[in-house]
């Protein structure tokens, strides 16, 4: 949490022009500044820290639900459906208010998934099934993106890529999400230790008497609602999802107990950084976060590998 | 005590086991033998819960095995299977105190819960492994660690398939000897293929036929040179049973 204190400051202060926080109690000092903060930067750091951590615990959840460490919160075609709809509707040149546009994209990602658990369940939900269905979904999807971009006007393109890269500077001020996160965060702990037990595998935590089937299926929806509510939020942020519970792992163990909220933490502090180094590094231009996600996070976690090992 | 009427036992659609009617109490030692796909796995996951049944009836201390919850099954049946999954890391410590979930399920270990979690270690000789990791210990300790995490359930019925696979000769009498100890009060039912250990210490045996019938009794009165012969299909020598 310090650590996240200690960028999120850094962060609110860094951008076109650097702002001391001192101006809030600073009086003499020009009231636009102080406008800067509030409308620009800190929206888009609190969207900041809250996808990273949604990404960050969805890819926690698929991860243990696939028991594939190379799953990521995409792999069961989530984003790809909000990202099909989003693009969708920058090509046909509808001006929706932002919000609208949000609320398109969760929809289509809640759509994606009662599909996803209406096809891979029909007999029993099988994480193979899953996994399988959901990867072919997310290619079905791919192939819709590929062909609205290569029939959409360039003008458009270089919006939707930054949008399929990941993208921040839209964020508006909303405090919904942030509030989800938490409500979610403490929903998914308090299956700590079914987790921990799910993670030596489904038989096993069967015999133990861990309801696995329902379980998988709660965690499965968690997953996707938070997935949801990221990629409509941000588009769709590489790296995050698929790696930050890794660096978790190398940080505090296995124990879900302390997995749970360090993956969250570590989510908003990736993302975070990644936000104002890709907003500040070229300004005034703005790059797309998904670049940075990964550029700073590959090096971070090969060095806890190799730290670990 | 298990009691099972009508029960017909299917892997997908083929019948393995047809009409079977049995009663497995506390005090027994159960034995089931038979062939290679006679259904002898598919038979001991159906008993523990782990896979439903559509023709026939299993009951729990007189409760449909089906309407149990998960842990509430997990508190009557503890089950031992041959497939042994590793998973992500844990210590072969934590991995037995899971077998306390169905009692405790989201408090910490209480001191009785220690207190089994220990006997099991002791009684499985794994003191010096209690701090490994699962996944850096040979296929015998794991499958130590296995029957540990049940003893530790400590449930009334303890279903075991194939217990004896992995381990070294000395501790598959060691094993056998605490099973029979612990039948005194609960109900023991494992699978195995040596007959040797099942007429040395199980008091009742179900032989699995070829063709879906069952031999079901006594050890004394079951185990005889015709009965096998007729459940392996073959023509053995009568001294294989000395």
């Amino acid at each position: 949490m310090v650590l996240l204190s200690v960028v999120l400051v850094i962060s609110l202060s860094s951008g076109s022009e650097y702002i001391p926080l001192s101006v809030f109690w600073n009086d003499e000092q020009s009231h636009s500044l102080k406008e800067i903060i509030y409308t620009l930067r800190l929206p888009r750091a609190i969207n900041a820290i809250t996808v990273g951590a949604l990404l960050s615990l969805a890819g926690l959840l698929i991860q243990n639900l696939v028991k594939n460490p190379l799953a990521d919160p995409y792999i069961l075609g989530i984003s790809g459906a909000s990202a099909f709809i989003q693009l969708l509707i920058i090509a046909s040149g509808f001006i929706l208010p932002f919000w609208l546009f949000i609320l398109c994209g969760f929809v289509a990602s809640i759509l994606s998934i009662v599909l996803l658990i209406t096809i891979s369940s029909r007999n029993g939900l099988k994480t193979n099934n899953l996994l399988l269905t959901g990867v072919v979904i997310a290619f079905a999807y791919g192939a819709m993106i590929s062909l609205i971009l290569s029939i959409s006007p360039l003008s458009t393109t270089k919006s939707m890529l930054f949008w399929l890269m990941g993208d921040l500077s839209f964020s508006q001020l909303s405090f919904l999400p942030l509030i989800l996160l938490i409500i979610g965060s403490l929903w998914v702990f308090r299956y700590h230790k079914e987790l921990d037990i799910m993670a030596r595998g489904d038989l096993f935590a069967n015999k133990c008497g861990v309801d696995v089937k329902s379980i998988n299926l709660t965690l499965l929806i968690t997953a996707s609602v938070f997935t949801a509510i990221a990629v409509s939020m941000a588009g769709t942020i590489g790296f995050v999802g698929l790696v930050v519970p890794h660096i978790a792992r190398l940080l505090v163990g296995n124990c879900h107990a302390h997995l749970i909220p360090i993956s969250a933490i570590m989510g908003a502090v990736v993302l975070l950084i990644a936000d104002t180094v890709s907003r500040t590094i070229l300004a005034p231009i703005q790059l797309p976060v998904g670049i940075f996600t990964a550029l700073f996070g590959v090096p971070l976690f090969l060095y806890l590998m190799t730290k670990r090992s | 005590m298990i009691e099972i009427k009508n029960l017909t036992v299917l892997n997908k659609e083929q019948k393995l086991i047809s009409n079977l009617n049995a009663t497995f109490k506390e005090g027994e030692f159960w034995a089931i033998l038979g062939k290679n796909g006679t259904g002898k796995t598919t038979l001991l996951h159906t008993l523990a819960g782990l896979l439903d049944y559509r023709i026939g009836q299993i009951t729990v201390n007189g409760i449909e095995l089906r309407s149990l919850s998960s842990i509430q099954r997990a508190r009557e049946i503890a089950i031992l299977s041959q497939l042994m999954e590793t998973g992500l890391n844990c210590t072969v410590e934590q991995n037995i105190a899971y077998g306390r979930y169905a009692w405790n399920k989201l408090k910490n270990n209480k001191r009785s819960d220690e207190k089994l979690i220990n006997a099991a270690i002791n009684n499985m000789e794994l003191e010096e492994l209690r701090q490994k990791s699962i996944q850096e210990i040979s296929g015998g300790e794991l499958r130590k660690v296995e029957i540990a995490t049940i003893l530790a359930q400590n449930s009334q019925i303890m279903i075991l398939d194939e217990p004896l696979n992995h381990l070294d000769i000395s501790f598959r009498y060691k094993l056998m000897h605490l099973l029979k100890q612990l039948s005194d009060k609960k109900l023991i039912i494992i699978v195995t293929h040596d007959i040797q250990y099942v007429k040395a210490y199980c008091s009742h045996v179900m032989l699995l036929n070829k063709n879906g019938e069952t031999s079901i009794g006594l050890t004394s009165d079951i185990m005889n040179i015709n009965n096998i012969n007729k459940m392996l299909d073959t023509n053995l020598p009568k001294n294989i049973l000395l």
